[in-house]
């Protein structure tokens, strides 16, 4: 599967979208849109937002399906509520 | 998700810990007792003479509720989100280190070797009492190391903890148990 990068290779860098286009008409659209605070996340990162969200929040069904304890599920939304918060202080 | 295969915190469900961590105080408690051991700090095991039965017991349930809720107090104070079940279960299967100590005393056996480096004090000569005293206090160090970074993995766990300073927290924590056991020890002497 081809991963969507978030970071720039060279700078480590947020990088944003410049064009997007039509898979029917090929019609394209050029600008500059910033990608959403969850699409910056990296691509383990939001596999764990999407589980989270699919297990209906509940981290103790997290922790099971993941065969690990549930602060260590715990302990990871946490970072990654801390780096959304970050990227939302960033970008405010 | 990175996992530390090694750290049974981060691997094994709380439930699992618990259950382990009461069925091993229990069995160690009564193992205490069969060798005459007693557990009168966090950081302490001595052999007595003669141990009644209840007294390893009622040491392990002091050490285990005073440190567990100092630590947990902490940890309430570094990350609100720290629960009691997971600091108690590190205290719980932490202190397997210490009762694999009490193999030392099986017949009396390190109990007997002081009796005899003590009965020669102070012209203590070389003998292999003195050997085996020297052996069981490299020994008992490198446990209560072990002792205490397990039960270090386990709270770093519990609270989340990523800062270097709460180690320092951490070690302060666990002397203030042991003077606060010392004290109710002194106290309540049964």
């Amino acid at each position: 599967m081809i991963k969507l990068p978030v970071k720039c290779p060279s700078c480590e860098s947020g990088l944003a979208v410049v064009e997007l286009k039509c898979g029917q008409c090929e019609t394209k659209v050029s600008g500059n849109f910033p990608l959403p605070d969850l699409l910056q996340l990296s691509y383990e990162e939001q596999q764990f937002v999407l589980a989270f969200f699919l297990a209906s929040g509940s981290l103790k069904e997290m922790a099971k399906q993941m065969k690990v304890s549930y602060p260590t599920v715990r302990n990871y939304l946490d970072d990654l509520i801390a780096k959304i918060a970050k990227i939302q202080n960033y970008e405010g | 998700m990175k996992v530390n295969q090694y750290n049974p915190f981060e691997r094994i469900s709380d439930s699992r810990l618990l259950v382990f961590g009461l069925a091993i105080t229990v069995l160690a408690s009564f193992f205490a007792y069969c060798v005459n051991g007693r557990f009168d700090g966090i950081l302490d095991l001595h052999f007595v003479e003669e141990a009644k039965i209840y007294q390893p017991f009622l040491d392990n349930l002091l050490n285990i509720v005073v440190t567990s809720l100092l630590l947990f107090t902490l940890g309430k104070i570094l990350n609100k989100r720290t629960r009691y079940i997971d600091i108690l279960n590190a205290v719980l299967l932490s202190r397997v280190l210490i009762y694999l100590l009490l193999f030392s005393n099986v017949n009396s056996f390190i109990l007997s070797v002081t009796d005899n480096v003590m009965a020669d004090f102070p012209n203590v000569e070389m003998s292999w009492s003195l050997i085996y005293l020297a052996l069981f206090g490299i020994i008992s160090l490198l446990v209560l190391a072990i002792y205490l970074f397990l039960m270090f993995l386990g709270f770093r766990v519990a609270v989340n903890s990523k800062k270097s300073i709460h180690i320092l927290y951490f070690i302060l924590t666990i002397l203030l148990s042991e003077a606060l056991l010392k004290v109710i020890f002194y106290l309540i002497k049964y």
